[in-house]
């Protein structure tokens, strides 16, 4: 039995447009791999489906054997598929601290119990020790008790991988993470990654700063018009005449 | 065959008129994303105008001209240019509010202006009613059915071809898409949007008063049913498709046509289902077709550029501020408390009473749209369903009130979850749909039952007895402590629940609800104990509403007032208890007040027009307008007294300027 996440032959269509054609792919624990491709090849929807957003019209999705495919995003949540998305989806009016809470309590397999609907709201001492360690990885600490609505959209971007990795998550997935993030919170970013790895966690990483996947990932994807036209190392890929075809398009 | 045809005949004028409307609704809600609820409003204005000028001996052309062709379209551009489009695209819940308002507070402006007497069935248009003009398959035809087929083709005709043929047409076909991207090409979507607004209310008008001569006399209601019947006509064609609503209205027409005849009109399907097709339809449509389902997804791929809502007062508010309305407000309270005891007069203490009462049943849209982050128009149906069980049990079963209303919550809590099942997979425009469908379905098929509803003549419900004390004295000063204790028993449970756990959840349910569910909330948990809890408190209220009047029939709590709260709440806060108790106060104080002015301004509807007005600032304000104002005055007079120091806080009224574009990823 295959440890990790494993996609099989999933494919998705809107209307005409076949946005996955039988993809697949294995993400192990501790591997952080480059999802990539030009726009609309597929990406986000993948992560969509694999999140449980998006229901797959065929295909498999499994994580360490048990399969999740007729499973609701918050059931897959539960079972440790964490994700962040490409356009946020942050809670405006709670604060850092109220995020992580919720994203950790939220988690337990067990689910919500009947004292939590007059509860005060407080972590327990497990719940605090995630969710600080989540605050000083991203480096959020000093704005932990400001309501998200006034952050900026980079801070927003790391309050949704805190969220996202504050229980430890089995499999991250990041839709662009990076993307309106300043140098050092990339640089933030690109070590919370890293480190979150080294923790075992598969990291499935779409990213269009080809520079902070050569750095990050161990193996990368390339995804175009729904189908994985290579994989393998870094630069492998990117030697790839049918990689550099679709990036420069038909003409090359 | 021919008995058949003559049922179904009669049915097709009917259908015509519903497949007008719905024609209208698919157009403004394709070009504006706004799902027009006041449709019902604007065809009854124009009914009603087109009425009184012909009562008044003008000529019916004029009168047409003047209701039909000026008014109607008049309408639909101040709403387009003065409401629906300062409101964000993606802001369902405000534009809902805002139709809402409209459709609440359009009918009872007419009322104040024009007087609320009887008016009967104007003439037709051009042809004689009482002529018979050919048979069809020996069905006679009059002059009535024919004009109405005459004019919903001719207008059908007549939008097609525009939309086909001409460049405006093709402009409007492209603002359905995305009038953000038409604006990037550069056409001043907005001029589009208008001409969509007042094409689509120039067809709600034309339904209106092609419908006004077919019931013997003008009701309002009449045009809720047409619109609710547009409605599901409408999701026949996914609120998309044009030909696809006009057969749907003229189907459900014949359908309904067919019921009256082949139904006895003794029987209980021609009294219990019957009128109830329209609702049973749409409500099974909303469940079962994935394309309605969806229509909370903004297909406009610029609509996640719209910066995130402002934070709201909550948030925002300091604490200094904070603690000085709350001082302010409990003393407010405490004075009108020892006031009651001592010196109100007996009807005041009345009114005051069924303010806490009111308050009850609005803590339950507290905790539904301001925690919950739903519109439901069917929080009065829930207050029914409360009230009937517990004066039922005391009259039939000789069970104390007060036990009752507890039961009735109970029931309410059973009904209020079993309703929230069907609504599982539903949020936003189709879930209020669906809850103003099951308020009407309620209506008409249960309430009306003895069993259910009470006798004709009024279901008595006592006042409670509590110990040796009976409190169905007079004077009902002993009530107002009972509500009073129970509403702040009601208010205690609601604040924990806002400041638990669950209350997190619900918080990032509602900001996001995708976002919420990929950390592992489970929504479904969430909306079901939401409508319980609020139904259990709707009931609540509503038994001890029922027990304060001491004798209710249904339309004590027909959908109309579940709209009308609905507006109520959300004008004085609907995000905080503090909100619903100014709702329940004010609303009873201020119709006590205007009670005093003359004639038809004193009659009640001045009230709900105030609301419906106020209610229309949603959009800038969701907090609430008074809560709004209230934080407007107590800053300027913290300022005041600090000498024109620095404010201790800035005013929230504009987004951050870095917008976050919180909102869900493109694959809802
Ligand atoms: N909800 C939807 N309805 C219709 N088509 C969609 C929808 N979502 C995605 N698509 C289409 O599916 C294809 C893949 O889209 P997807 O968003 O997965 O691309 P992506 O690789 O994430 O692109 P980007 O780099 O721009 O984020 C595109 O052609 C897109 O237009
Ligand atoms: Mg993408």
């Amino acid at each position: 039995m295959a440890e990790g996440l494993a996609v099989e032959g999933l494919s998705v269509g809107f209307g005409g447009v076949r946005a996955l054609d039988g993809v697949d792919l294995a993400l192990r624990p501790g591997e952080i791999v480059g999802l990539v491709g030009p726009n609309g090849a597929g990406k986000s929807t993948l992560i969509n489906c694999v999140g449980g957003q998006l229901e797959a019209a065929a295909g498999r999705v499994s994580l360490d054997g048990a399969p999740l495919d007729s499973m609701p995003p918050y059931l897959r949540a539960r079972r440790g598929v964490l994700r962040t998305f490409q356009r946020i989806a942050v809670f405006p009016e709670l604060t850092v601290r109220e995020h992580l809470f919720v994203a950790v309590r939220a988690r337990r397999p067990a689910g919500t119990r009947w004292s939590e609907l007059v509860d005060r709201a407080q972590p327990n001492e497990a719940e605090a020790l995630a969710i600080e360690e989540a605050l000083d990885r991203v480096g959020l600490r000093e704005r932990a008790d400001v309501a998200v609505a006034t952050l900026p959209l980079g801070a927003c971007r790391l309050v949704e991988i805190a969220r996202a990795l504050v229980g430890g998550p089995r499999v991250l997935l990041a839709d662009e993470p990076s993307s309106g993030l300043d140098p050092r919170e990339a640089e933030t970013l690109a070590t919370v990654l890293r480190s979150v790895a080294g923790q075992g966690t598969g990291v499935l990483l779409v990213e269009h700063d080809l520079a902070m996947v050569a750095e990050l990932c161990d193996r990368v994807v390339v995804l175009h018009v729904g189908r994985v036209i290579a994989q393998g190392s870094f630069a492998e890929v990117m030697a790839d005449p049918t990689v550099q075809r679709a990036y420069l398009g038909h003409a090359a | 065959m021919s008995t058949f045809l003559s049922y179904a005949v009669p049915g097709v004028p009917f259908g015509c008129t519903y497949a007008i409307v719905a024609m209208g609704l698919v157009l403004t809600y394709r070009t504006t994303g706004v799902f027009n609820f006041a449709f019902g409003a604007q065809a009854y204005a124009s009914a009603f105008v087109y009425t009184v000028l012909t009562g008044q001996g003008v000529a019916v052309l004029p009168a047409f001209l003047i209701s039909v062709v000026v008014l109607a379209p008049a309408r639909g551009w101040i709403l387009d240019r003065y409401l629906f489009r300062r409101i964000a695209a993606t802001n369902t819940t405000a534009k809902l509010v805002s139709a809402v308002a409209i459709f609440v507070g359009l009918p009872q402006l007419v009322t104040l202006v024009f007087g609320s007497a009887t008016r009967f069935a104007p003439p037709t248009l051009f042809l004689n009613p009482a002529n018979v003009y050919f048979h069809l398959f020996s069905t006679p035809v009059n002059g009535l059915e024919l004009e109405t087929v005459i004019a919903a083709a001719a207008a059908v005709v007549a939008v097609s071809a525009v939309l086909r043929s001409s460049r405006l047409g093709l402009t409007i076909r492209a603002a359905v898409e995305s009038p953000r991207l038409l604006e990037l090409e550069g056409v001043r979507s907005d001029r589009v949007l208008s001409v969509a607004w007042m094409g689509s209310s120039f067809m709600a008008g034309l339904a209106g008063v092609l419908l006004a001569p077919q019931y013997p006399t003008l009701q309002f209601n009449d045009y809720a049913i047409l619109l609710v019947a547009a409605l599901a006509a409408a999701a026949l064609g996914d609120l998309a498709n044009v030909p696809m609503a006009l057969v749907g209205g003229v189907l459900l027409g014949v359908v309904e046509g067919l019921g009256s005849g082949y139904f006895s009109p003794s029987s209980i399907w021609h009294t219990g289902l019957l009128p109830a097709i329209p609702f049973l339809v749409l409500a099974v449509l909303l469940v079962t077709r994935p394309r309605l389902r969806a229509l909370e997804d903004s297909e406009d791929p610029l609509s996640g550029c719209d910066p995130p809502p402002p934070p709201s007062i909550i948030a925002t508010r300091g604490p200094e501020l904070d603690r000085i309305i709350r001082l302010g407000g409990r003393a407010l309270a405490l004075g009108a408390v020892i006031s009651v005891l001592t010196w109100v007069p007996g009807n005041w203490a009345f009114t005051l009473t069924s303010g806490l009462v009111y308050s009850i049943m609005f803590l339950s849209i507290t905790l539904i749209t301001g925690m919950g982050g739903e519109v439901s128009l069917c929080q009065a149906t829930f207050a029914g369903a409360g009230a009937f069980i517990a004066g039922q049990l005391a009259v039939h079963h000789g069970v104390p009130i007060l036990l009752g209303s507890l039961v009735g919550a109970l029931g309410a809590l059973v009904v209020g979850a079993i309703g929230a099942l069907p609504a599982l997979r539903l949020r936003g425009l189709p879930l209020a749909l669906l809850t103003l469908a099951l308020a009407l379905l309620a209506d008409n098929a249960v309430f009306p039952y003895s069993w259910a509803g009470g006798p004709p003549g009024g279901l008595f419900v006592p006042r409670p007895v509590i110990g040796s004390i009976s409190l169905a004295t007079t004077s009902s000063k002993g009530f107002f402590v009972l509500a009073l204790v129970i509403l702040v028993l009601c208010v205690i449970g609601v604040k924990l629940i806002q400041r638990a756990t669950v209350g997190r959840y619900l918080d990032a349910l509602r900001a996001s609800p995708i976002g919420a569910q990929s950390v592992g909330i489970n929504p479904s948990a969430a909306k079901i104990l939401v409508f319980a809890l609020s139904a259990a408190l709707a009931g609540l209220g509503g038994a001890l509403f029922g027990s304060l009047q001491q004798s209710i029939t249904p339309s004590d709590f027909n959908y109309q007032f579940s709209l009308v709260f609905v507006v109520v709440v959300v004008t004085t806060g609907v995000r905080t208890t503090e909100g619903a108790i100014q709702a329940g106060m004010g609303f009873v104080v201020l119709q006590q007040l205007l009670s005093y002015l003359p004639g038809r301004w004193g009659a009640g509807g001045l009230a709900v027009v105030l609301f419906a007005f106020s209610a229309l600032t949603y959009a800038s304000h969701p907090e609430g307008v008074v809560e709004y104002q209230k934080r407007l005055w107590t800053e300027r007079v913290e300022r005041l007294v600090r000498h024109g120091g620095q404010p201790p806080y800035t005013m929230a009224t504009s987004p951050p300027k870095e917008p976050a574009t919180a909102g869900s990823d493109h694959h809802g």
